[in-house]
């Protein structure tokens, strides 16, 4: 218009020219220029989902005008969230579609954690690209929580003995009233009488008691290392560091014993916030330590080890994981292991550690030093009784735990 | 999130591919082409308006939807204005040309996002405004050359009539701009 009025006011008509498709755009512009503000809405398909699994990031604008033309939306991308379409950015026509658009952003974290995925920035253009409008920034925020995906390697490993007619698959560890038989003993004070056996009592000479298993399933408790984050992660699909093992193993093993009926209890060390499950069982209780293992974050430093409790049942079985970078957890295995408990240690150091860094000579000779000192502590907490073993998957650990419960009662002269 | 940063258009211009980097080519391209048909048509080059161009384009082809089109297309005219003394020359439809596919490409790549695929169904529309935009030009030209040709008399009275109908246009065009009302989304009006 000013060009038009500098050409008219100047007398150069050929300002005219020059201004034509401007007056023309303009013109069009304004005569499809809508009368209302059009509303755009965008959700989270899900809240909660797990590592390399996707959802959807719906977007919709409604426009009782039918004078939008295109929609745009740029979703920022964040690290460990991969984005479709390419780096979260759509674009749709809209016109002649009527009222409303909607558009699509999937959204696939492929690694645990939380996220703020955020919101879109959503662009509707009316026709001529005489209007825009951008969505507003604020509203709520789509938070999404991503759950380990419960890693395991198992398919050599044999399944693990099934105890038919228990709640849980794995019996009680534990001596007491049951109804499963366990073992014939001489009598003590204290045993019911309507335990006796007289058969072997009667061959032996002295009273012979029947004991059994309690009718009660095994307590598992695992306790996290969350202090540090060693190594790289690329994702579900890449790298993973020790504090990706470590979370996956920690999930897979809480899914593998309660999936098996045991009751499990967690207790993250190291972690800035205060991550401690009590023992419990079941599908919801599951859901509980997933969500729990998704919201560590490393401190850096040893906080916590006072959540691990100071009485746990004789028998129950201890799975400490952890990528052992400081004494603190074969230390306090070894101290569980001589107060008479099953005591495993995952180790959660990637293996290929050392080949992380090849482009650092010193790195990686650094690493090959350090593994040849932990094989020393590993050897030595091994004659203490408590086993130290590189994550293979739960079924795995399993057959380990058998051999270790198995050979304790050959020490203690009791069956296993 | 806010308005994009520089940082942020940049990185949308760096993953411009296919229609959003014609657009974007074009944003740099056509202020270009228009200075120097300017040149050719007033017979010598202009070196300081030119480089002033390239820069003010290539700010616009990162951030297109900033002020600086505006600050294109007044330097163009500008210039035209100053060294262009012929009032019929046929150069002002290339800057026409130059001007709309400037403007139509700045409008295309504000409204979308540079790495965003763009279907047929988003660009198609673009091109045929491009087209319905500068195609009057000429015709705007002819009756130019025409006009000067028949020497009409009442000049003053033309020249009054013309600017009546510049103030109407742009009375209309602010009467009909949006006021913000209390809705859940703000709006922001593109100046053209």
């Amino acid at each position: 218009m000013a060009l038009s009025a500098l050409g008219v006011g100047l007398r150069r008509p050929d300002l005219l020219v020059i201004a034509t498709p401007l007056i023309i755009a303009a013109t069009a512009g304004t005569m499809s220029r809508p009368s209302s503000i059009p509303s755009i809405r965008q959700w989270l398909g899900h809240d909660t989902v797990r590592e390399g699994d996707a959802t959807t990031l719906h977007i919709s604008v409604e426009d009782t005008d039918d004078r939008i033309t295109t929609i745009a939306a740029v979703l920022s991308p964040q690290r460990f969230i991969e984005l479709r379409p390419q780096e979260g950015q759509t674009m749709i026509a809209v016109a002649g579609e009527r009222v409303i658009g909607s558009m699509e952003i999937v959204v696939r974290p492929i690694r645990w954690g939380t996220y703020n995925v955020g919101r879109a920035l959503v662009v509707a253009t009316s026709g001529w690209g005489a209007f825009r409008w951008i969505a507003p920034g604020d509203g709520p925020a789509n938070r999404l929580l991503v759950v380990p995906r419960p890693s395991g390697h198992d398919e050599r490993a044999d399944a693990p003995a099934a105890t038919p007619g228990l709640v849980g698959s794995h019996r009680s560890p534990r001596y007491g009233s049951g109804t499963e038989f366990a073992t014939i003993r001489p009598f003590s004070q204290g045993d019911r009488m309507h335990r006796i056996r007289w058969p072997p009592s009667l061959r032996t000479g002295t009273l012979q008691v029947a004991t059994t298993w309690a009718d009660q399933d095994r307590h598992v408790i695992l306790i996290a290392d969350a202090v540090a984050d060693v190594g790289r992660s690329t994702g579900i699909d890449g790298i993973a560091s020790s504090l990706d093992i470590t979370t996956r193993a920690t999930a897979a093993l809480a899914e593998h014993h309660l999936a098996q009926g045991d009751r499990v209890s967690l207790v993250v060390v190291g972690s800035q916030r205060r991550h401690r499950l009590a023992p419990a069982t079941g599908a919801q209780h599951l859901r509980r330590v997933l969500a729990t293992l998704a919201t560590i974050e490393p401190a850096g430093v040893l906080i916590g080890p006072d959540r691990i409790p100071k009485r746990i049942g004789r028998g129950s079985l201890v799975i400490i994981l952890s990528p052992l970078r400081s004494p603190w957890a074969l230390t306090r295995a070894v101290a569980m292991s001589d107060q008479g408990l099953l005591v495993v240690v995952v180790d959660c150091l990637p293996p290929d550690i050392e080949q992380q860094y090849p482009h650092d000579v010193h790195t990686s000779a650094a690493w090959r030093i350090e593994k040849l000192r932990r094989e020393h502590h590993f050897l030595r907490a091994g004659q203490r009784g408590v086993a130290v073993v590189p994550w293979n998957g739960p079924a795995r650990l399993d057959a380990i735990v058998r051999d270790l419960h198995g050979r304790r009662h050959l020490r203690s002269g009791r069956p296993s | 999130m806010s308005r994009p940063t520089f940082d942020d258009s940049l990185w949308l211009l760096s993953r411009a591919r296919g229609p959003a980097l014609v657009a974007r080519t074009a944003i740099v391209v056509s202020p270009i082409v228009a200075t120097i048909c300017t040149a050719i048509a007033a017979g010598r080059p202009f070196v300081l308006g030119a480089a002033v161009i390239v820069v003010l384009s290539a700010w616009c082809a990162v951030l297109p939807d900033s002020a600086a089109g505006l600050f294109v297309i007044a330097t163009l005219a500008l210039e035209w204005i100053i060294r262009v003394d012929d009032h019929t020359s046929a150069w002002s439809i290339a800057i026409a040309v130059s001007i709309g596919v400037f403007h139509m490409a700045l409008a295309c790549a504000s409204a979308a996002p540079g790495g965003a695929p763009m279907a047929r169904s988003v660009y198609a529309p673009w091109i045929r405004n491009t087209a319905v935009a500068i195609v009057p030009s000429v015709a705007v030209w002819v009756a130019i050359v025409t006009l000067d040709r028949l020497d009409p008399g009442s000049a003053s009275l033309l020249v009054a009539v013309a600017l009546i109908a510049v103030a109407v246009a742009g009375s209309w065009s602010v009467s009909r701009s949006i006021h913000r009302r209390s809705a859940p989304t703000r709006s922001k009006q593109v100046s053209l």
